[in-house]
């Protein structure tokens, strides 16, 4: 793994970029490789090492250094008995206030920096060392008071664990922040444990600090967490209201709302893909001054050379290139294959990504192929290169329930390939256009509302069995990403934006 | 209460010294002796006469017990046996508290089994909770009120959520009808498995039966709907017909399965055939009726529904259903409509 003392921009990732494929590696994959004259650095932070495969991605040249982070890795501690630690008094009574703040008063300016303040202290010699948290009498008072004061739920042992697990990750981003390399820039994909980490980089080193969003991960951790079943409910039969949320949940919900604040506040640049996830983020408390919408682009060039590659005629082919994951839903694809299937049956269904991140899913889906007894026309093809599979598919089928401003429908158009997809994310500004002179090109596609199989069915039988509406909707897809998705359009708004943090620092 | 033993123990070693050689010697060794075992035995009678006290005299701990200690040096075995004596007179009266305050047995209170509070949350009244005008928290918590709903309820409305602006409405109405559609395609997918193993003929007859009942299950949850509901609906008689090739005694149940799995595909004549002769096989009628009528509501055959929901009155059936039943025998007590504050069944 490539190691330095120093580098130009220092990429923070959670669960992306190497060890995952996917949109958002690739757009960091892009982003690295676009830029040779910087020399880039990353943090990969992950759950557990066995959560993880292989790199999925050759690293570039200009990425010098790769550090790798587990946060919940070896939490069983060590053999060695535990002895009691005195916690200094000022301290204590810092994380009480800042507990008080973040519970009352969020917005106040000194929310974030007593954060940032208590986390510099988070080391092992530190006043707030991990033994602090975890063998000293005044913490374990607070814990009781916390419990007292807030828990509407009965199990303190359970308050207990969810407290030390939900803190354990912050000694060791601390202990990150203490390797890392020099940098002139700290440049985070998300909010949560990276943009946390971006936060105390900041503090310490006075840098520049950019914040790329491309989902909003405070509301994917939220959607998350209301369906967890791990997350317990101690209440009684009685006392249980099914319009409450359970306490823990509502903890764990407030516990990424305040990451995504407390990075929110800290960052120089706040960027988003697209207008609706700029207007979320301002509900969730980015100053309104620092954000901005720069859209992905896909190499045009690279992509519109596949179109000379394609055979006459529409071929029958629906391909959804995605991860086998729930966020896809590739269950409604299938299902929605089975219909296309009884009324045009030659056609295919492809779907190309790998199927080890979450392998139930994977199998729940291949029951679901047999069980609807798609065996001949659904094909799994596992994960592809795109130039491959372009120049022989008639669609690209997204039938995701949540999105961003996905890569592979810029992709197919740029092959000339149209698309059926749900409408989540900017999907829908990507398929009908922006108002204006976006719009004036034409769909370049079909838009359906989530899981329903039977628009997504219709939507894709419409385009597949009339040639000529094929090829109007493949046209404006190529006119709308040569004119407003091209690859140079984003490298030049983050070469700004670079550029602009350097002279910074200058 | 090993706290007495050693109060007594004290006691009486206090009264041995004193009735021993020790109190008739004249010398100052003596003399020492008797008052160190006098205060020992003291000491020993305030620390255990100290645990034998409420918790409220606990408080002040080290007063308590100079006190206590004071009072059997001054006054030797008498006054071991007076501070005795006020424990044991203090210590009842707090058990006789405590008696007091043990639960005493209440009735219990009058639940109806066929709760009236489940119906109050309607499907009307969740919809208009769950409308974009609403605030997003009420949306919310109404979102999830419907995990307490019957999915054959619940299901509607969280379909019709699907196109929601908000993301986090939509997403986790489509995690709730996709954890309800999982349930069924588990179970499905095990009595697949279960079907490729050998199987008694009882087995296989209970197998092949709960299939046809998943696969119609998952039309009446509302979990199917265009050309996968005709794909489920051909499943389920796929099923149902090789169920009905091996059920040599007619089971009421497969025919009452069979009524309803027409009456989801719209062949109302006969779906009404096979209830009826689900039914004539000894099928509940409180199970049946209800199809029944509904069936000639359809074909607007009033008097005939009436005629069901007459004979459904005598039987014990949900609230929900007494609802309907009430309105169309004239069991129902409200007079004029307007007065009605709901209608259960809606």
């Amino acid at each position: 793994m490539p190691t330095a003392d120093s580098v130009d921009v220092l990429l923070l990732l959670e669960g992306t970029f190497p060890y995952v494929a996917g949109g958002v590696s690739s757009w960091v994959n892009q982003i690295i490789r676009g830029f040779p004259e910087l020399r880039f650095g990353a943090i990969f932070i992950g759950s557990r090492p066995q959560d993880y495969g292989d790199m999925r991605y050759a690293l570039p040249d200009n990425l010098v250094h790769l550090e790798v982070t587990y946060l919940y890795d070896d939490l069983g501690g060590s053999d060695i008995r535990p002895t009691k630690v005195q916690a200094d008094k000022t301290v204590m009574a810092e994380v009480k206030d800042l507990h008080d703040l973040l519970h009352a008063n969020m917005a106040h300016p000194d929310c974030g920096r007593l954060f940032a303040s208590l986390m510099d202290q988070a080391h092992p010699c530190g006043a707030l060392s991990r033994e602090t948290f975890l063998h000293s009498e005044a913490a374990w008072k607070q814990i009781k008071d916390g419990y007292r004061r807030y828990s509407t739920d009965p199990s303190f042992v359970d308050y207990f664990w969810t407290i030390r697990i939900m803190h354990a990750p912050f000694w060791r981003l601390r202990a990150v922040a203490e390797r890392c390399p020099q940098a002139r820039i700290y440049h985070s994909i998300s909010t949560g444990y990276a943009g946390i980490l971006g936060v105390l980089l900041k503090h310490r080193n006075q840098r520049p600090f950019i914040l790329s969003e491309h989902g909003i991960y405070v509301k994917e951790r939220k959607i998350d967490l209301y369906q967890a079943q791990w997350i317990k409910d101690n209440r009684t039969v009685f006392e249980h209201d099914p319009s409450q949320v359970s306490y823990y949940r509502q903890l764990w919900i407030r516990f990424f709302e305040h990451l995504g604040y407390l990075t929110y506040q800290a960052s120089d640049h706040i960027v988003a893909l697209y207008e609706a996830n700029r207007q979320r983020q301002l509900i969730d408390g980015a100053p309104s001054e620092r954000t901005s919408n720069i859209p992905n682009g896909v190499d045009v060039e690279r992509f519109g050379a596949l179109r000379s590659q394609r055979s006459e005629g529409v071929p029958p082919v629906l391909c959804l290139i995605g991860r086998v994951v729930p966020i896809k839903d590739i269950k409604t694809f299938v299902r929605a294959m089975r219909i296309v299937v009884d009324r045009m049956p030659h056609a295919e269904a492809w779907i190309a990504g790998p199927e080890d991140e979450d392998p139930s899913y994977a199998a729940e889906c291949h029951d679901l192929v047999e069980r609807l007894e798609l065996q001949a026309s659904v094909k799994f093809l596992g994960f592809q290169k795109l130039t491959d599979i372009l120049p022989k598919v008639g669609l690209v089928v997204l039938s995701s329930i949540s999105e961003a401003l996905p890569l592979v429908i810029l992709e197919g158009y740029a092959a000339g390939v149209p698309t059926v997809s749900t409408d989540v994310g900017s999907c829908r500004q990507l398929v009908y256009g922006l108002p204006g002179a976006d719009e004036a090109i034409g769909a370049s596609g079909r838009i359906v509302r989530i899981a329903d199989p039977e628009a997504l069915a219709q939507a894709s039988l419409e385009l597949l069995s009339d040639p000529v509406v094929w090829k109007q909707t493949s046209d404006a897809g190529i006119a709308r990403v040569e004119k407003y998705y091209a690859q140079h359009m984003l490298f030049d708004r983050y070469r700004a934006l670079y550029e602009q943090g350097f002279a910074w620092q200058a | 209460m090993k706290g007495v033993y050693w109060a007594w123990g004290a006691v009486l070693g206090d009264l041995a010294v004193f009735m021993g050689p020790l109190p008739h010697a004249t010398s100052d060794a003596a003399f020492v002796q008797l008052w160190l075992l006098h205060a020992g035995s003291c000491a020993i009678l305030a620390t255990s006469s100290l645990v034998l006290m409420p918790s409220k005299n606990r408080a002040t701990l080290h007063w308590t017990w100079l006190l206590l200690f004071c009072f059997a040096a001054i006054a030797p075995v008498l006054g071991s046996l007076c501070i005795l004596l006020i424990s044991y007179t203090t210590l009842r009266q707090a058990l006789d508290v405590h008696n007091h305050a043990k639960p005493q047995t209440v009735a219990l209170p009058e639940f109806e089994a066929r709760s009236q509070q489940t119906s109050r949350a309607g499907q009307g009244a969740i919809r208009s909770r769950l409308t974009a005008q609403v605030p997003s928290n009420v949306r919310m918590q109404s979102l999830l009120t419907l995990q307490a709903v019957p999915s054959r309820v619940a299901n509607p409305i969280l379909e019709s959520l699907l196109g929601d602006e908000t993301d986090d409405v939509r997403l986790i109405a489509f995690g709730m009808l996709d954890a309800e559609e999982k349930k069924l395609s588990v179970h499905i997918h095990q009595e697949q498995k279960n079907l490729e193993t050998p199987l008694s003929s009882r087995a296989r007859y209970d197998c092949l039966r709960h299939l046809a009942e998943l696969h119609q299950e998952l039309i009446y949850a509302g979990l199917a709907h265009g050309g996968l509901k005709t794909h489920n609906l051909n499943q389920a008689w796929k099923y149902l017909d090789m169920v009905l090739a091996m059920d040599e005694q007619h089971a009421c149940g497969i025919y009452f399965l069979k009524g309803r799995i027409l009456l989801a595909q719209g062949e109302t004549q006969q779906a009404r055939d096979a209830f009826t002769f689900a039914m004539q096989l000894g099928q509940s009628p409180a199970s049946v009726l209800p199809y029944l009528a509904e069936l000639a509501f359809e074909q607007r055959a009033f008097a005939t529904v009436h005629a069901h929901l007459q004979n459904l009155a005598q039987l014990q059936v949900a609230s929900r259903t007494t609802a309907i039943v009430d309105i169309w025998t004239g069991r129902d007590s409200v007079l004029r409509f307007r007065d009605r504050r709901i209608l259960q069944h809606i």
